[in-house]
Parts: structure tokens; sequence; C-alpha cells
């Protein structure tokens, strides 16, 4: 006699009566069992290079075997691939993808690492679980960028097998994540020092919305918890936001409101932060300690590496990351 | 009479020689419909 279940994947936790879905639309409960709807089934594939995640402080100028499938545990309101995040699997194209097929796609295609991504990780984990574990035995590693809404224990078991980490930190407000994402930041930032402690590469990427969270007072506060909780080593991006799905009445950020960021964070004592979707100098690495160019970056294009061995080649000084 | 005595031998003719047929015939190899094996999920618990 099959009966309800609850899933504990993410703070959604959900109780599903049979034959009913989960929020994230990748789960159902199938005659008392909680099964996966996407396992092996993407809706994206594609060869991009790391630093669109955004890594810059990965394994740089390298190429990253990207895979999604449909489906989300939060619903932002500014979400850039809701046509997939907010969409039943049943209602997208998927490819046959078995984790065994992803690993050797992506050494086909020269890849160094795979990449969870787009959507978001968290539900389809069994499937960036397996495709992990084949992935590091081939000696390729395993990142993911997630919104980070998920539960404490599924993630230290994942992050065994991830490499990197970037995590989108929407907002440094429980405001923010309750009316623009149906969420909570506090799981996030949970998360957040789950992956430090687990010793995942971590970088942040926070999309500034103009009129929601592009508040200084808020953006202080945030790096400031940064770099007390995490480390001022932690690279943090600014991403620019073009209007958008049921954001399309807002205007884009204004280039001073990403520079602004920029500094704020910088002044609280963040070492690396980035400003992303603009052609800025920000999009570049300068070494903290002499302040020249240790990497330029056009866009996704790597245009000089001045960091061999992960040390500042003009002043010897480490500069935090995964270089190979 | 003899024509129901006919009848039934055609049958008994026919039965017979379908079984004998029945026993030499290869299996028809129907192919199954592939099952839509859904994966088990991580991370949840029965509530019922």
């Amino acid at each position: 006699m099959s009966g309800r279940v609850q899933c504990e994947l993410c703070p959604n936790e959900c109780i599903l009566e049979e034959g009913q879905h989960s929020r994230c639309r990748a789960r159902m409960n199938k005659a008392g069992t909680l099964v996966s709807l996407v396992y092996g089934k993407p809706c994206a594939v594609h060869v991009d290079p790391i630093e669109k995640k955004p890594f810059f402080h990965f394994l740089p100028g390298t190429s990253a075997f990207s895979i999604a499938t449909a489906g989300c545990v939060l619903s932002c309101k500014f979400c850039q691939n809701w046509q997939i995040s907010q969409a039943k699997p049943a209602d997208t194209d998927t490819y046959d993808l078995p984790p065994e097929k992803v690993v050797r796609q992506a050494i086909a295609y020269k890849c160094r690492s795979v990449t969870y991504t787009y959507t978001e990780p968290t539900v389809f984990y069994e499937y960036m679980y397996d495709t992990a574990v084949i992935a590091k035995k081939q000696k390729i590693r395993n990142t993911m960028h997630s919104c980070g809404y998920i539960n404490e224990k599924p993630l230290r078991n994942l992050s065994k097998y991830m490499d990197a980490a970037d995590i989108d930190l929407k907002a440094f407000s429980e405001d923010f994540y309750t009316r623009i994402c149906n969420g909570s930041l506090k799981p996030v930032l949970n998360a957040l020092t789950v992956l430090k402690e687990e010793g995942v590469w971590l970088e942040i990427t926070n999309l500034l919305i103009p009129t929601l969270n592009d508040d200084m007072k808020n953006i202080r506060e945030m790096s400031g918890w940064i770099v007390k909780n995490l480390g001022p080593d932690v690279p943090l991006h600014f991403s620019r936001f073009h209007p958008h799905y049921k954001l399309a009445n807002l205007p884009p950020t204004p280039v001073d409101t990403l520079t602004d960021a920029r500094k704020t964070a910088m002044d609280k004592g963040l070492k690396f932060v980035y400003i992303g979707n603009i052609r800025h100098e920000g999009e570049s690495t300068f070494c903290p300690e002499c302040g020249k160019l240790s990497i330029e970056r056009i866009g996704y294009f790597v245009k000089q590496n001045n960091i061999p061995d992960g040390k500042c080649k003009f002043c010897n000084t480490s500069i935090p990351g995964v270089w190979s | 009479m003899e024509a129901n005595t006919m009848k039934r031998r055609d049958f008994l003719r026919v039965f017979l020689l379908g079984g004998i047929l029945t026993l030499f015939a290869g299996k028809v190899k129907a192919e199954k419909k592939p099952q839509n094996n859904l994966k088990e999920a991580m991370f949840w618990r029965k509530l019922d």
C-alpha cells in the first residue's frame, strides 16, 4: 500500500501524496517511492569556457562540459534560464545521456571539467552525483553553479566529489529571497559555510538588480559577512542585470552601480571582486599584493595569464585558486 | 450421419495438425516495450 513521502534534499522538504510531483518538478512519489524524473535526461548540453560559469580562479582558459535538466528549487522572477528552470521535465526536449556518457563526451571534447549548471543542479542530484563519481575516477574535475538551496547532509555528501562551486548569493536579505525568489536566505548562507568547511573551491555570484538588491548598505553587509565567514580570498562576481522574464520592466544595471558595488566590497576587505556581463577592467584579476595584471580577460576569453603555478609572476605572491 | 462423422474427422485432423505444428514452431520474439525505469531518489523518507 503506497503512502506519502517527504523529500529531504532541499529546504522545501516537499511532502508528496502518491502521484504528486515535487515543487522543483524533478521528483515524484511513485507508488510510495520518491523517484527522479530527470536522471540521465539533460535538456541542455554545451561546451563552455569555464569563465562563463563564472569561475575565474579555477582552471582558467579551459573548457567545461556543461549539463542541466529541467526544474528548480526556487522561482526567481529574474531567472535567465526560466524556459527550462521553470519547466516540467516532460515539457522539455531531452538527450539520452547517462553519467558514463557525460564523462566520455567531456573527455572527447577535451574538457577539463564537467559543470552542473544552467538551471539548478540540486534538482538532478542523483544524476550529478553518479556522474561526479565517474568523472573523478577519470581525473575530470566537477564544478557546479547552484543557488545553494540544498540541505546540509546531501551537500556534504556531494562535496566529496565536487571540486568547485559558484553559488548565487542573490541578496543579503530574507525579504528579497521571500518576495522575489520564493525561498529563504539562511539555507544559502549555511550552504556557503559547508562548502568552505568541505574544502570545495568557492566563488560567489550576485546579480545586481536595480531597485531590488542594489542598496550599497546591503552590499556592505553581504561583503562583511563573506569576509568574516568565508574569508577575504573568495572571489565575488557582481553581474549586470538585463531586463528579463518577470522583471522586464526594470532597466539594466547602471555601470556606476556595478563599479560602486565592486568598490564597496573591496573596501570591506574582499580581494577579488569582479564585474560580469559587461566589458570592464573588473573582468580581469589583479595581484592583491603588487597590483599588477594577473589574468587579463575579455568576456570569457583569457588574453593573458601571469599566474604560472598559482603565483604572481611579478612579485611571486600566491594567488588563491585552483590553477592546475 | 456419415457427413457428421466426416466433419468430426476433419476437425480432429486439423486439431492434431495444429498441435504438431505448434510443437515445432519457434517462439515468437516479442520486443518488450522499454520500461520507464525511474531512478529512486536519494535523501527522502516515507511518512506513512
